[in-house]
C-alpha cells in the first residue's frame, strides 16, 4: 500500500529546502531579537554618518563614511547571523522541534542547507538594505560638495578605479639562482643549515629589488591589460606607491616619477617629495598616458631618485610596490559587488554558526562560534610573529634557557599555528571594505574569488562537518 | 546534578562573591586613592559615553585595543583619514586616561601632520590634534592639569617653535584666526559681554574671557595671535587645577613660554601682504621676573637655569633697546642671585661681555634676531638723539652682521626659520620707534599692546573697528 | 482501495522490535538509565496497537526509538521492514509527539504547509489538504492565528493535522488525548477508527486506559521497559468465568423467575443492577444538546467529519 504524493527527485529536494529556508526566514524575521537589531542596523546605516568625522578633507570624510557605515552595518549584521545561526539548530533541539523534524522524510543535509540559506535571504535584505543606504548617503554627502570638490571625490573615492599592477618580482627565482650558482661554486657557508642561507639571500634579493639609492632608478612594468578603459578626458590616472622605509634619519627623498611606454617612457612626469614611507599617490594628467592604456598598450613606470644632497634611499614596499589606478567600473556597481561579497562573508558566519548549533546547544554554541571567528582572524598575527625570521631567531635564542615543559608547549604553538594559518588563510583574504572606501575597484573576479571561497567552500566543509554531525546525534534525548 | 554538587557548588559561588565584595571595596579605595582623577563619577560624560562605558564594562578596555590597533596599521601604511575618527573612539572608550588624550592628540599633531607634503593638510593635522584635546578631552578630564599642559604643549612646541617645517605657516594661521577673532591682538575685555558672537566662537575654543582677562593682567601685555601665549593660558589653566609635580610643569611651560614672548612677543602682521615679523616684547620684564620669582619660591633651585639664562637675555636686550634702568635692575637680580665672574665686574663690564658674545651670532635664532633688532634700534635712539653719523655706523654694522649670518645659514634652514631680511629688520626698528619715541600720541601698551599704524612705506593693516 | 483485514497475518509486519534495549547514559558515557529493556513487539498492518504503562515506563522512547529520534542501544527495530532512518520509511509515517512542539510564530495553516513542504508535496495538494485538515480538526476559523498563542488543545489538533499531512500509512501517536477535552478526545478516537478501516497502521502510547480500550486491537502493557503483558484488547479483559446478560426492563416476576434458574444452574445468585451511561457518553450527549441550541464553544470549532482524502473521498486519489 503505497500512499507516496511527494514530488521525488531534485524537484522534492528544492521543495524540501525551501520550506526549510522559508521556515529560517521567518523565524529570523518574526524573532524580536532580530527585529530589534535589525533596527540598529538601520540606525547605523542612517544616523552613523552624521557623527563621524573624516580628516577634515571631502575625500577622508567620504572614505570614512563608507568604510564605517557600511562595515558597522556589516558588522552588527555579522553578530545577527551568527546569534541566528547559532540558534537555529540548537533552539529546535532546546524547544524539540527537531524530534518533528527529524520523523519527516529531509536529510540533515536539507535541514542544514535550508536554514544556511534562510539566514542568507534575511542577510540579503538587511545588506542591499544596507548597501542602498550607503549608496544614499554617498550621494547625499557628494551633493553638499562644492562643485571641485564634487568632481574630484567621483574621480578618487566615490569610483571604482582598477588597480593595474607590474608582474612580481622574481624573488624565489633570484633565491634560487644564487643558492644553485654557490652551491655549483662551493661556495656555501660551512655548518650553516640550508634554509638560513636562503633566508639571508632572499633578504639580498628583496634589498635588490625593492631599495633605490640615490641617484639610481627602478623601472617597472606593467603588462598590457584590456581590461583598463580609456579615461574620459580630463580623468586623471592615479600612481599609488608604497615605500616601507625612506632612508636613513629624517630626511626626505626627493625624486623623479615617469610613466611612460616602452618606446616613449616620459608620457608623464612629476616630481614626487617624499616625506616618510607609506602609501603616496600621484595624479597624473590623462592625455597620451590614458590613450596608450586605453589602447592596451603596456605601461612602464620609472622612479629616478634624485642625487645623495638632495635625497635619500627609499625602500618599496615588496609585495605591492607600485601600482596604477585607472577607471575600472561605476560606483554604484562597485557598492553592489561590495555587498555581495559582505554576504559571502555572511554566508561563512552563517556556516561557522549552524556548525556549533548543530553540536552545542545554543549559549555554548554562540560562545564557540565568536570564539572561533574571533582566534581566526587573529591567528594572522601570531602566524605572521613566529614566521618573522628575526623574531624566530630571538624565539630559538630564547629556548635554550627555556624549560623543557615550556619549550615543547611553544613547539607545539610553533607547528599548530601556522597550520591553522594555512587554514583560515584564504577566508581572511576578503576584505572588500578598505577597496570599496578607496575608490578601488571591487571586481567581479574578486567576488567570484570570495563567492567561491567564503560562499561555497569553507560553508561546504563546515556543512560536511554539521552533517556528520546531525546523523549522529540523537535529538530526543531527555534534558 | 545532584544535592550534594549543587550545594558544594554554591557553596563556592557564595564564598566568591563574598571574596570579590571585600576586594572591591579594597580596590575601589586603591583605585581612588592612586588616581584621583579616576574615581570621581564622570558627570560631565556625554550620554553616548555613559552608555557604552556602562554597556561594554570591562570590555571597552579591548575594544579600545582593537580600535588601537587598527589606527596604528592604518597609520603604518600611511593611510591617514580614519584617524580623527579612531582617535575620538578610542578616548570616549578611556575617557578617564590622560595619557591616551594626549597620545592621540601628540600623533595627529606631530605624526600624521608630517606625512602631508602640503602645509595646509598639515595645520588640519595640528589642528585635529588641538581639538581633540580642546573640545572632548577638556569636556570629560576638566580637572586634569596634564590635559592643559599637553594642550599648551602643542602651541609652545608645534606651533611656535621651528621643529616643524612648515611652522611659520601654522604661526600664520593662528594669528589670522585669532585676529579675525578678537579684531587684533586681543578682545576688547570690557566690550565682550555686548558680542555674543564673539563669546560663541571664544567658547569653542575653550577660550574663557574672566580667565583670558585674568592671564593678561598677571602676565601680559599679551599678545593672543602668538602660540606662546595661548601656552601661557592653557598652562595657566592648568595651574589652577595642579598639584606640586603638575605644577612645576605648568609653571616651567609659563616662564619658557613668557622668557620666548620677551625675545619676540610683539607681532607685526599683515597678512594679505604675508607680513609676519615678530620682535621683542620688553614689557614682559617685570612679569617674567615675577612669574620666576615666584616659581623659585615653590621649585627651587630646577628653576635656576631657566632663571639666570633669562636674566642675561634681559640684561643684554633691556641694554640694547635703551632701557639702562631695567637693564641694571635685571643686572642686580642677577648679580644677587647667581653672583659669578661675570657680575662681579659691575653692569658695564657685563653688558660688555654679553656683547661681545651677542656679535658672536651663534646663540638660538630668535635671540640673535633679537639682539639685530637692538642694533637697528640703537640706530633710531642715536638718531633721534642727534648722532646720525654714529647711527649710520651702526646700522651698516649691523646689516653687515646681519646679511652674513643669514648667508651663512644652509638654505632649508633659513627658510625654515624665515628670519626677517634685513628690510624687514628695519621696518620692526621704525615701528617700534614710533611708538616707543613718541609715547605722547600712543596709548599706553599695557591697554593696547597693538602696535599704531607705522608709517606710509610699511602699513600694518587696520585696525577694524570693535 | 481496499483494507487489508486487521487480522491478517501473513502480510509482513509494520513494526517488528526484537530485543530492543536502550540505555540513557550521562555526561560521562556512565549508565544512568535503562528506559528499554529486551522488548520485543510487532505490530501488524490495519491494526491500532497500543503501548500502555506507567509513567516512565519506556512507551515514549520505544516510539522515538521507532521513528529514529534515539538509537537503540541494543537489539533491531524496522519499520515497514527497514531501518528506522531510512527516508523512504519516513515518508510513510505520521508522528504526533507527546508535547506538541510547533513553531510558534507560525500560523496552523504555515505549519501545515511546511510539513507539508517536508513531504515534498506539490502546492496545490499541500493547499488542498491543509484546508481538509483544518477544518477536520475545527481548527478552519483560526487559521490564520499565531499557534503560539493556542491553547494546549488547540495546539494538539494542529499537531495531529500535520501527523496526516501525508497521508501516513503508520501513524504514530504519543498520548494523542493528553490535554483534550472529552470532545476531542472523542473525535480523535473516532478518528483512529476511521483511519483504521481504510488499512491505516496506528500505534499510540497512553496511560489513559479508557482511550486504550475503546480503541485499540492489541495491546502491550510495559513496566520499568519490559512487557509485563500483551494481546487482544478483549482477549485480555474478557472475564471468562462471568457472563452480562442485558435485557429491557422486565416485570419483578419475571426477574425472580430468571434469578431463580440462573441461582438453580450456577449454584450463586447472580448481581443485578440497572446499567449507567458511562461519563463520557453523558457529556458529549449534554455537548451536543447544548450545541443544537446554541453556537459553538470557543477556541475549537466544530469538527467536519474526516478529511475527505484520509477517507478516500477524494476523487482521483488512491490507488
Amino acid at each position: 500500500m503505497q500512499t507516496e504524493c511527494g514530488v521525488a527527485g531534485p524537484g522534492g529536494f528544492l521543495i524540501r529546502v525551501g520550506g526549510m529556508a522559508r521556515l529560517t526566514f521567518r523565524s529570523a524575521v518574526r524573532s524580536r531579537l532580530v527585529l530589534t537589531l535589525a533596527l540598529v542596523l538601520l540606525a547605523v546605516v542612517a544616523g552613523l554618518p552624521a557623527t563621524l568625522k573624516g580628516d577634515g578633507t571631502p575625500a577622508g570624510g567620504a572614505r570614512v563614511i563608507l568604510h564605517y557605515t557600511l562595515g558597522l552595518a556589516a558588522l552588527v549584521l555579522g553578530v545577527v547571523t551568527l546569534w541566528t545561526a547559532c540558534g537555529a539548530i540548537a533552539e529546535e533541539v532546546e524547544r524539540k522541534h527537531i524530534q518533528l523534524l527529524v520523523s519527516k522524510p529531509v536529510r540533515p543535509a536539507e535541514i542544514w542547507l535550508g536554514k544556511w540559506l534562510g539566514i542568507l535571504c534575511m542577510d540579503a535584505l538587511f545588506l542591499g538594505a544596507a548597501g542602498l543606504a550607503v549608496y544614499a548617503q554617498a550621494a547625499r554627502y557628494a551633493a553638499a560638495l562644492p562643485p571641485a570638490a564634487r568632481q574630484g571625490l567621483r574621480q578618487e573615492v566615490l569610483a571604482a578605479r582598477r588597480a593595474w599592477r607590474p608582474a612580481a618580482d622574481p624573488v624565489e627565482e633570484t633565491v634560487d639562482a644564487a643558492y644553485r650558482s654557490l652551491a655549483a661554486r662551493r661556495a656555501l657557508p660551512p655548518n650553516v643549515p640550508a634554509r638560513e642561507t636562503r633566508a639571508e639571500l632572499r633578504k639580498q634579493a628583496l634589498a635588490r629589488f625593492t631599495v633605490v639609492p640615490p641617484g639610481t632608478a627602478r623601472v617597472w612594468d606593467l603588462p598590457a591589460s584590456r581590461r583598463v578603459r580609456v579615461p574620459a578626458a580630463g580623468t586623471p590616472l592615479t600612481l599609488r606607491y608604497r615605500l616601507v622605509s625612506t632612508g636613513p634619519g629624517r630626511f626626505a627623498a626627493a625624486g623623479v616619477w615617469r610613466i611612460g611606454t616602452a618606446e616613449n617612457p616620459a608620457l608623464a612626469e612629476e616630481a614626487a617629495r617624499i616625506m616618510r614611507a607609506g602609501t603616496h599617490d600621484l595624479t597624473f594628467p590623462a592625455g597620451a598616458l590614458a590613450r596608450a592604456a586605453g589602447e592596451g598598450r603596456a605601461l612602464r613606470i620609472e622612479f629616478r631618485n634624485g642625487d645623495a644632497e638632495t635625497s635619500a634611499a627609499v625602500v618599496f614596499d615588496p609585495e605591492e610596490p607600485v601600482r596604477i589606478l585607472a577607471p575600472g567600473g561605476s560606483f554604484g556597481g562597485n557598492c553592489a559587488r561590495t555587498v555581495l561579497v559582505l554576504l559571502c562573508v555572511m554566508a561563512l558566519v552563517a556556516a561557522v554558526g549552524l556548525a556549533a548549533s548543530s553540536a552545542l546547544s545554543f549559549p555554548v554554541a554562540t560562545f564557540a562560534a565568536a570564539a572561533a571567528i574571533a582566534a581566526a582572524l587573529m591567528i594572522r598575527y601570531f602566524a605572521a610573529a613566529a614566521a618573522e625570521p628575526e623574531a624566530g631567531h630571538v624565539h630559538r635564542h630564547g629556548h635554550a634557557q627555556a624549560t623543557d615543559g615550556q619549550s615543547a608547549w611553544l613547539r607545539a604553538g610553533e607547528r599548530v599555528i601556522p597550520a591553522l594559518d594555512v587554514l583560515v588563510a584564504p577566508a581572511t583574504r576578503f576584505a572588500p571594505l578598505g577597496r570599496f572606501a578607496d575608490g578601488v575597484l571591487v571586481s567581479w573576479g574578486f567576488l567570484g574569488g570570495a563567492a567561491g571561497v567564503l560562499g561555497v567552500g569553507y560553508p561546504a566543509l563546515l556543512a560536511l562537518l554539521s552533517i556528520g554531525v546531525l546523523r549522529r546525534r540523537e535529538v530526543a534525548l531527555p534534558a | 546534578m545532584n544535592r550534594r554538587a549543587s550545594a558544594v557548588l554554591l557553596g563556592v559561588t557564595v564564598a566568591a562573591f563574598a571574596l570579590a565584595g571585600g576586594l572591591g571595596a579594597r580596590l575601589v579605595s586603591e583605585r581612588s586613592a592612586s588616581a584621583p582623577a579616576g574615581g570621581e563619577p564622570l558627570d560631565s560624560a556625554p550620554p553616548p559615553v555613559v552608555f557604552t562605558t556602562i554597556v561594554l564594562g570591562g570590555f571597552r578596555g579591548v575594544l579600545a585595543d582593537i580600535l588601537w590597533l587598527r589606527a596604528s596599521r592604518l597609520q603604518d601604511q600611511g593611510r591617514y583619514f580614519e584617524l580623527v575618527q579612531l582617535a575620538e573612539w578610542i578616548t570616549a572608550l578611556e575617557p578617564r586616561h590622560t595619557e591616551v588624550w594626549a597620545f592621540h592628540a601628540w600623533n595627529m599633531a606631530y605624526n600624521a601632520s608630517v606625512m602631508m607634503p602640503d602645509p595646509e593638510d598639515r595645520w588640519r593635522w595640528v589642528q585635529n590634534g588641538i581639538d581633540l584635546l580642546r573640545r572632548d578631552g577638556l569636556r570629560y578630564n576638566p580637572g586634569d592639569p596634564l590635559l592643559y599642559r599637553e594642550l599648551g604643549w602643542l602651541f609652545q612646541n608645534k606651533i611656535g617653535t621651528v621643529n616643524d617645517r612648515d611652522n611659520r605657516f601654522y604661526r600664520m594661521r593662528l594669528a589670522r584666526e585669532m585676529d579675525a577673532l578678537f579684531a587684533g591682538a586681543r578682545p576688547d575685555f570690557d566690550a565682550l559681554s555686548s558680542n555674543p558672537d564673539r563669546l560663541r566662537a571664544m567658547r569653542a575654543l575653550q577660550l574663557a574671557p574672566g580667565i583670558m582677562r585674568a592671564v593678561d593682567a598677571r602676565y601680559g601685555p599679551l599678545d593672543w595671535r602668538l602660540p606662546e601665549t595661548h601656552a601661557v593660558y592653557w598652562a595657566a589653566r592648568g595651574l589652577r587645577h595642579a598639584g606640586h609635580a603638575d605644577g612645576l610643569m605648568c609653571e616651567r611651560m609659563i616662564y619658557q613660554s613668557l622668557a620666548a614672548l620677551f625675545l619676540q612677543g610683539r607681532l607685526l602682521f599683515a597678512p594679505e601682504r604675508d607680513v609676519y615679523l615678530t620682535g621683542p616684547e620688553l614689557d614682559l620684564f617685570p612679569r617674567i621676573m615675577g612669574a620666576l620669582d615666584e616659581a623659585r619660591e615653590r621649585h627651587g633651585e630646577t628653576i635656576d637655569a631657566a632663571c639666570r639664562g633669562f636674566l642675561n637675555e634681559a640684561v643684554l636686550l633691556l641694554h640694547l633697546f635703551g632701557r639702562d634702568g631695567q637693564a641694571r635692575a635685571a643686572f642686580a637680580r642677577l648679580r644677587e642671585l647667581y653672583p659669578s665672574d661675570a657680575t662681579a665686574g659691575g653692569y658695564e663690564r657685563c653688558v660688555e661681555t654679553l656683547l661681545a658674545s651677542a656679535s658672536a651670532m651663534d646663540g638660538p635664532a630668535p635671540l640673535v634676531s633679537a639682539v639685530a633688532q637692538g642694533w637697528c634700534y640703537r640706530a633710531r635712539l642715536l638718531q633721534a638723539g642727534g648722532r646720525a653719523d654714529e647711527a649710520a655706523d651702526e646700522l651698516r654694522r649691523a646689516g653687515e652682521k646681519w646679511n652674513a649670518y643669514l648667508a651663512g645659514m644652509p638654505p632649508e634652514r633659513r627658510a625654515r626659520l624665515r628670519l626677517p631680511t634685513y628690510e624687514e629688520l628695519q621696518q620692526l626698528a621704525d615701528d617700534r620707534a614710533r611708538r616707543e619715541l613718541a609715547p605722547a600720541q600712543s596709548p599706553p601698551p599695557r591697554e593696547d599692546g597693538v602696535p599704531p599704524p607705522p608709517a606710509a612705506g610699511n602699513p600694518t593693516p587696520e585696525e577694524p573697528a570693535p | 482501495m481496499s483494507a487489508p483485514s486487521a487480522v491478517e497475518s501473513a502480510a509482513p509486519a509494520v513494526v517488528e522490535i526484537r530485543g530492543l534495549t536502550k540505555i540513557f547514559r550521562d555526561f560521562w558515557r556512565r549508565p544512568k538509565v535503562r528506559a528499554v529493556d529486551g522488548l520485543d513487539l510487532e505490530v501488524r498492518p490495519g491494526e491500532i496497537f497500543g503501548l500502555l504503562g506507567p509513567n516512565g515506563s519506556g512507551k515514549t522512547t520505544t516510539l522515538k526509538i521507532m521513528l529514529g529520534l534515539l538509537f537503540p542501544s541494543g537489539g533491531e527495530v524496522r519499520v515497514f521492514g527497514r531501518p528506522p532512518h531510512d527516508i523512504a520509511t519516513k515518508r510513510r509515517i505520521g508522528y504526533l509527539p507527546e508535547e506538541s512542539a510547533l513553531y510558534g510564530y507560525l500560523t496552523p495553516r504555515e505549519t501545515l504547509d511546511f510539513y507539508g513542504r517536508l513531504f515534498a508535496l506539490p502546492a496545490a495538494p499541500r493547499r488542498e489538504r491543509a484546508g481538509q485538515l483544518l477544518r477536520m480538526v475545527g481548527l478552519a476559523h483560526a487559521a490564520e492565528r499565531p499557534v503560539g498563542e493556542f491553547s494546549k488543545g488547540m495546539s494538539r489538533r494542529i499537531g495531529l493535522a500535520q501527523a496526516l499531512i501525508n497521508d501516513p500509512e503508520l501513524v504514530v501517536l504519543d498520548e494523542p488525548t493528553a490535554g483534550l477535552d472529552p470532545i476531542g478526545c472523542r473525535q480523535i478516537k473516532d478518528l483512529m477508527l476511521a483511519l483504521a478501516r481504510r488499512g491505516k497502521t496506528i500505534v499510540l502510547s497512553s496511560h489513559l486506559l479508557a482511550d486504550v480500550e475503546d480503541v485499540c486491537d492489541r495491546i502491550v502493557i510495559l513496566y520499568n521497559g519490559r512487557i509485563r503483558a500483551q494481546g487482544g484488547v478483549t482477549d485480555l479483559l474478557e472475564k471468562k468465568d462471568l457472563t452480562r446478560i442485558t435485557v429491557p426492563a422486565v416485570p419483578a416476576e419475571t426477574l425472580r423467575a430468571v434469578i431463580g434458574m440462573l441461582r438453580e444452574s450456577t449454584g450463586r445468585a447472580p448481581e443485578v443492577e440497572h446499567p449507567t451511561m458511562d461519563l463520557e457518553h453523558f457529556f458529549l450527549q449534554v455537548v451536543e444538546e447544548a450545541h443544537r441550541s446554541s453556537q459553538a464553544p470557543s477556541g475549537v470549532g466544530r469538527a467536519d467529519g474526516t478529511a475527505r482524502y484520509l477517507d478516500g473521498r477524494e476523487a482521483g486519489r488512491g490507488n
